[in-house]
């Protein structure tokens, strides 16, 4: 953690942008460069920032659920999408997708790997979670640098309460 | 619906709600399971025999979760069915209020849904999934009560054995698969002649049968069951007296119109089955719990019937069926009053107790009930199959020797039934038991009640189950007439059963000596317990055996674990290119250009550097430039999803590095010493040289026309709805790979996270 007030403000303001980027990544990912991997990606590297600014606390408030549960909602996600077709009479992993025209917004596709991306989202979310507030939240006994690197400087009973 | 399928997965759907309904029930959760096995059983009761479905499940191998009813299995699940209902409504008040009920009765029903799919199973694969299945819940309930030695050794036990004998049972079902071409059991039945014929049947056979003897606790697999007895008492006599134990026998009977006539089955079957019974009996004698009387009394049944089979005579198979159905019920009734005693009284050590007769009055009768049927006297139903039993070996190929083996076991049979009624129940009472003896309460009494009736109507009445009897055995044989009950006159085996329960009644009088004297013929240093022990509990061979094993490539030294990776991969694809002569083809190769140059030496200082790198710091941005250049090259070659994924990990990989560094020791830098480097020199080369070589295979070679890629491009929106054709990709084409990978991003998630925080700290204490 930094006491940096620069650091602070700019992560504070980009956050948001960060976000947004994340949600706009995986949305664009049917037609465009994007997808649910690179929004996970991106999103941890919020939380890696965000712990670097303020500390692992508001690291874990990042996302709003504990990463084991992101990550077992996600693999559910996707599991279900992937079975889901056998139990209506599809073949496992049968994807499939259709238009809907809801007003204004006019022709909309929905596709189910959509949700089956969803999920590797949230895979990848809380498996990189868990990994760096585990690792930032671990006080090494034979600590010898400290400082820049060090992200979890508050929160060593933390580390040792787990 | 289906109604065979129903009552497959009605016990397991109860198995399901029994943890969430505990918290309603409490102690009265037993009548939540009494009323789904009652359900289970009339779904049983009103399936016909003859139905039979399949739902595919992997059809390309022919594996389907097939269900057939026939006779032979209905009667089993009669036997689960009804039995289990009586188990059950015994346990409500055998287990005490405090125990984990919940956990209880899910396995217990988990059990009887398993049992259900293994009998009703038209698929050797699907009959294989069920049975280790039961095995499974077999190994929860014998460790029931896991705080005491006595249940975590007794469920290792059971597993370890009856799953290492399932195994063979793949290899022998796979076998069979393999000759047959189909794992469907009527279609293999069909062609009979032709898998007879075929010089692997009897191997299969072999390793089924060793599945079979290791379920139904045959010699030499016989040591588990007497260690299975530290599960709760209701589970005794469920699971390891009337019906898991029973799933071998089932086996081997499934299997009896297809082997019975091959050369193997006779020696090997009814020898084995002899044996048990022989050696059980002899082994029962000697032990003082009641428990361990009856496990290894059930030992004996079970060879009995075994080797009943194993005549291959329809006379034989007859007399075994009816035998097992006796032995589930006389052996439950009895299993339930030695339970009752053991609640009572606290104990169940025979040398301290006996009189009880006069403050448990019924539980004597009932315990009467059961061991007269169990020793063959007439009126009882054991009688009856017991006749039948010995009248097929009289008359089998087996003749005099098998005859002489089969009285002296019943001798012994008789002998240990009358210590189980006279020394328990008669004599002085005895003073110092745990507990003040009296009788049960009237509900726990009911189900050793209800079966001692069964096992008085079927000795007196067998018409009752001729019935039951005629459609088993006739799913298995094609002509068979039933000959159970009535006088027969003074026949060979009127003789022997006479003999058997006259020589036994005399024994009684000399049992001390005669008891010493089988101590001392028993090898105890010889024992299959001490061979077993050896293995996995005490000196743990096996275990030990497997660490070394192991230790020889897991040496903790990374640069051994990647020697190793890439010596196979080198090997393996110049092997192939040297092997199948492998040319270039023709190469389509771009000039290089000259940012593609500039990059390809920023790549290559960063290589250097990294290797080089003499503090972690350095070489993580040394290792940085290859990865962002790399993510520049995607951008050139129009791979922008590719170039976004690579610069995002990049960047998190950076950050998680530095993180971590935070938390190692200074960067050791090993001994260079000559032999390492040339090592190092030689498969870093190899390594290289590989992929480029594969690049370059791979650009002379487009063995897919039109290409791979062109089939994505077609197809991604025609099939995917999507424009963004790596995406369609990973998430639908290709998406059983994504599928895994998730997964194992997810168990590395977890492994990291349990790794950091159980992690032991120098002093060595666990946080």
């Amino acid at each position: 953690m930094t006491e940096s007030p620069i650091l602070r403000t700019i992560v504070q303001t980009s956050l948001y942008v960060i976000k947004l980027l994340a949600l706009w990544i995986y949305m664009r990912g049917h037609q465009e460069p994007g997808g649910g991997f690179a929004a996970g990606l991106i999103v941890a590297a919020a939380i890696v920032l965000q712990g670097l600014a303020f500390g692992i606390k508001e690291a874990e408030r990042f996302f709003p659920l504990p990463p084991h549960i992101t990550t077992a909602i996600g693999l559910t996600l996707s599991l279900s999408t992937v079975i889901g077709p056998m139990l209506v009479g599809h073949a496992f992993m049968d994807h499939t997708f259709g238009y809907l025209y809801p007003p204004i917004i006019g022709k909309s596709e929905w596709a189910t790997a959509a949700l089956f991306d969803l999920g590797v989202f949230f895979v990848v979310v809380g498996a990189l979670k868990s990994i760096i507030l585990s690792i930032a939240s671990e006080k090494s006994a034979d600590q010898q640098i400290s400082g820049e690197a060090e992200l979890g400087a508050n929160s060593a009973g933390e580390g040792e309460a787990g | 619906m289906n109604l065979a399928l129903a009552s497959i997965f009605w016990p397991f759907l109860g198995a399901l709600v029994m943890m969430p309904l505990y918290p309603l029930f409490r102690r009265r959760l037993g009548w939540a399971a009494l009323v789904v096995a009652l359900g289970a059983l009339a779904l049983v009761l009103i399936t016909p025999a003859g139905l039979s479905t399949t739902l595919p499940w992997v059809p390309q191998l022919g594996i389907n979760l097939t269900v057939a009813v026939d006779g032979w299995g209905r009667m089993l699940a009669y036997l689960i069915t009804g039995i289990g209902s009586l188990v059950l409504l015994y346990s409500i008040l055998y287990l005490d209020q405090r125990e984990d009920l919940g956990k209880f009765y899910t396995y217990l029903l988990l059990f009887m849904g398993a049992m259900l799919g293994v009998v009703l199973a038209g698929n050797l694969v699907t009959l294989y999934i069920f049975w280790e299945l039961t095995s499974v819940s077999s190994f929860m309930l014998i460790g029931f009560w896991w705080t005491g030695l006595g249940g975590n050794y007794g469920s290792l036990k059971s597993l370890l054995l009856t799953v290492g004998g399932g195994f063979c049972m793949l290899g022998g079902i796979l076998l069979l698969g393999q000759i047959g071409g189909t794992y469907e059991w009527g279609a293999l039945l069909a062609q009979k002649e032709a898998i007879l014929a075929h010089p692997s049947a009897g191997i299969a056979l072999v390793l089924i049968l060793l599945g079979a003897f290791a379920k139904s606790a045959q010699v030499p697999f016989h040591i588990w069951l007497p260690d299975a007895m530290a599960a709760p008492t209701p589970v005794s006599a469920y699971l390891h007296s009337a019906t898991m134990v029973k799933a071998g026998l089932f086996l081997v009977g499934r299997i009896w119109p297809l082997f019975a006539s091959h050369p193997y089955w006779l020696p090997i079957v009814s020898t084995v089955g002899l044996l048990t019974m022989a050696l059980g009996a002899f082994l029962a004698l000697q032990k003082t719990d009641l428990k361990a009387i009856l496990a290894l009394s059930t030992v004996s049944q079970l060879g009995l019937i075994m080797s009943l089979f194993g005549l291959g005579t329809s006379e034989g198979l007859g007399a075994g069926v009816f035998h097992l159905l006796n032995h589930a019920i006389f052996k439950g009734l009895l299993f339930m009053v030695v339970g009752i005693i053991d609640h009572e009284t606290g104990t169940r050590d025979i040398r301290r107790l006996s009189g009880l007769r006069k403050a448990m009055p019924v539980s004597a009768v009932l315990m009467a009930i059961g061991a007269a049927s169990m020793a063959g006297v007439p009126l009882f139903n054991g009688f009856l199959s017991k006749e039948a039993f010995l009248d097929a070996v009289y008359h089998s190929p087996l003749g005099l020797t098998g005859a002489v083996v089969a009285t002296l076991a019943s001798m012994l049979t008789t002998l240990y039934c009358l210590v189980l009624v006279l020394k328990v129940f008669f004599g002085e009472p005895a003073e110092d038991l745990p507990k003040h003896p009296h009788e049960a309460p009237k509900l726990m009494l009911a189900a050793p009640a209800v079966l001692a009736l069964l096992a008085i109507a079927i000795g007196v009445l067998p018409e009752l189950v001729y019935g039951i009897l005629a459609d088993a055995t006739g799913a298995l044989v094609v002509s068979y007439s039933l000959e159970v009950g009535g006088f027969h006159g003074v026949s060979p085996a009127l003789i022997m059963s006479a003999t058997a329960l006259g020589g036994g009644a005399l024994l009684y009088t000399q049992r001390g000596a005669l008891v010493d004297l089988f101590r001392r013929w028993t090898p105890q240093n010889l024992h299959l317990n001490r061979l077993y022990n050896a293995l996995w509990w005490e000196e743990q061979y096996v275990e030990r055996g497997a660490k070394r094993l192991n230790g020889l490539q897991m040496t903790g030294l990374l640069r051994d674990y990647l020697i190793t990776t890439f010596v196979v991969i080198i090997a393996a694809v110049l092997g192939t290119v040297w092997y199948k002569g492998i040319r270039f083809g023709e190469l389509d190769l771009a000039p290089i250009a000259l940012h593609e140059a500039i990059l390809i030496g920023l790549m290559l200082a960063g290589a250097i550097l990294t290797v080089r790198a003499r503090t972690r710091l350095t070489a993580m941005v040394a290792i940085t430039l290859i990865g962002m250049p790399t993510a520049l090259w995607y951008a050139l070659m129009r791979a922008p999803d590719l170039a976004l994924t690579q610069l995002v990990v990049e960047v998190v990989s950076t950050v998680l590095f530095l993180v971590v560094f935070a938390h190692l020791p200074q960067l050791k830098v090993y001994p260079r010493t000559p032999r390492i480097q040339d090592v190092n020199v030689v498969v870093a080369t190899g390594v290289g040289l590989v992929a480029g070589l594969i690049t370059l295979f791979a650009n002379g070679h487009r063995i897919f026309k039109p290409e791979i890629a062109q089939f994505y491009l077609d197809n991604a929106y025609k099939g995917g709805g999507a424009h963004n054709v790596v995406n369609v990709t990973i998430a639908d084409f290709r998406g059983f790979d994504t599928m895994f990978e998730i997964t194992v991003l997810t168990i590395a998630g977890l492994a990291i996270f349990t790794l950091i925080r159980l992690r032991q700290p120098k002093g060595g204490e666990r946080k």
